[in-house]
């Protein structure tokens, strides 16, 4: 089992690399998956994407050869009512950035190949709209308030 | 009384009873202002946040499972104070930040609050099974209560809370969605739903809001 899901990360990083183009102008950070509860196998991934062109980047899909497949959700509160909507895609103006935060953008992640714990990684790739994709390692980790406050933090410094 | 008065044999007696009346009146109304007063600088009921008041709503008699597979009713409720929050497991974001929010404030308010207790009620009983439940809520504290049983049982709380909920489980037969209720519902000893917190949750903000109508409602009694 172990080495299957050795030769799935080994085949994705050289198939990506062979194959698709990187995009340069896109940042990714602070990309993390939250770990979940035994038997939950959908999880939620967080992370910042800054676009540093004077393009505007748009995403259209997030692969990982870790899980069955992975959307963009926005977590909204309508009417004190808890909604997730599925987003087609998602646009990084130029020279800004998007947050994927705690009951906000967030990338859903359906059927984890095993399950997730604590300090583990998956690659992530991202994939635009021009044909080009960035490809990082996001890291388990347990949700806290922690990464509630980073979103605070985050939203008083803009 | 006033064929009384104009007796002169009648008038000491009745200006006496007159005055003790106006005296006990007058004590009253000063005793009535202290509690004012006292309520003031507890809060009044207007200052505090989410506080239903002066109606909360009496809980009646409902039929739930909770995650060791035992029935779980009004009963239940009476004699602790419960925060009660609606979700599913397979919800990845609101619900576990909901979560672990509650825990934290939990672990502050546990040490001064032992009557409390943390009750999450699945809205989702067809994939929530009592097996689930159990490690969902255990995975966030040993402590918490999970609800469900079936779709029925379910409804005997959420319709007398109001706290409605949607399955979008028509187009997506297998990972559907749940819209449910973002709150978190507070319960008073006597199963009287005296107050609702809003999202986004807050440690610090509950465990704040928590205090405030829980002295409210001590010195009401």
């Amino acid at each position: 089992m172990h080495n299957i899901k050795l030769f799935l990360i080994l085949f994705f990083f050289v198939s990506n690399s062979l194959f698709a183009d990187e995009n340069k102008s896109i940042h990714i950070s602070n990309a993390w998956i939250s770990e979940a509860p035994p038997n939950v196998y959908i999880l939620a991934a967080y992370a910042e994407l800054k676009n540093t062109s004077t393009e505007t980047q748009t995403l259209v899909s997030i692969t990982s050869p870790l899980f069955s497949m992975i959307e963009i959700h926005l977590s909204k509160i309508i009417d004190e009512t808890a909604k997730m909507e599925k987003q087609k895609s998602l646009i990084i103006p130029a020279n800004d950035s998007v947050e994927f935060a705690p009951g906000a953008y967030h990338l859903m992640l359906f059927s984890p190949e095993t399950p997730m714990k604590a300090g583990d990684t998956a690659p992530m790739t991202f994939i635009f709209a021009d044909g080009s994709s960035k490809t990082i390692e996001a890291v388990v980790k347990k949700r806290n308030n922690h990464s509630h406050d980073h979103n605070h933090d985050h939203k008083n410094n803009h | 009384m006033l064929r009384i008065l104009s007796n002169s044999k009648f008038l000491i007696p009745a200006m006496a009873i007159l005055a003790i009346f106006a005296a006990g009146s007058g004590f009253y109304i000063s005793l009535k202002q202290s509690q004012n007063q006292q309520n003031s600088a507890l809060g009044s009921s207007q200052s505090i946040e989410g506080l239903f008041w002066p109606n909360p709503k009496q809980i009646h008699e409902f039929n739930t499972l909770d995650q060791t597979g035992n029935s779980f009713g009004l009963e239940q409720m009476q004699g602790k104070w419960s925060f009660v929050f609606f979700g599913y497991t397979h919800c990845p974001d609101v619900c576990p930040i909901t979560m672990s929010v509650m825990n934290e404030s939990y672990k502050q308010l546990n040490i001064k609050h032992s009557d409390l207790q943390i009750i999450f009620v699945s809205v989702d009983p067809e994939r929530d099974t009592t097996e689930k439940l159990a490690q969902y809520v255990t995975y966030f504290n040993d402590d918490f209560i999970g609800l469900g049983g079936n779709t029925e049982m379910v409804d005997s709380l959420t319709k007398q809370i109001g706290a409605a909920y949607f399955l979008n489980n028509e187009e997506q037969k297998e990972n559907y969605l749940v819209d449910h209720s973002a709150s978190i519902f507070i319960f008073d000893p006597k199963a009287r739903m005296v107050g609702k917190l809003s999202a986004p949750h807050d440690s610090a903000k509950i465990t704040a809001q928590f205090i405030k109508i829980k002295d409210f409602i001590n010195a009401q009694y």
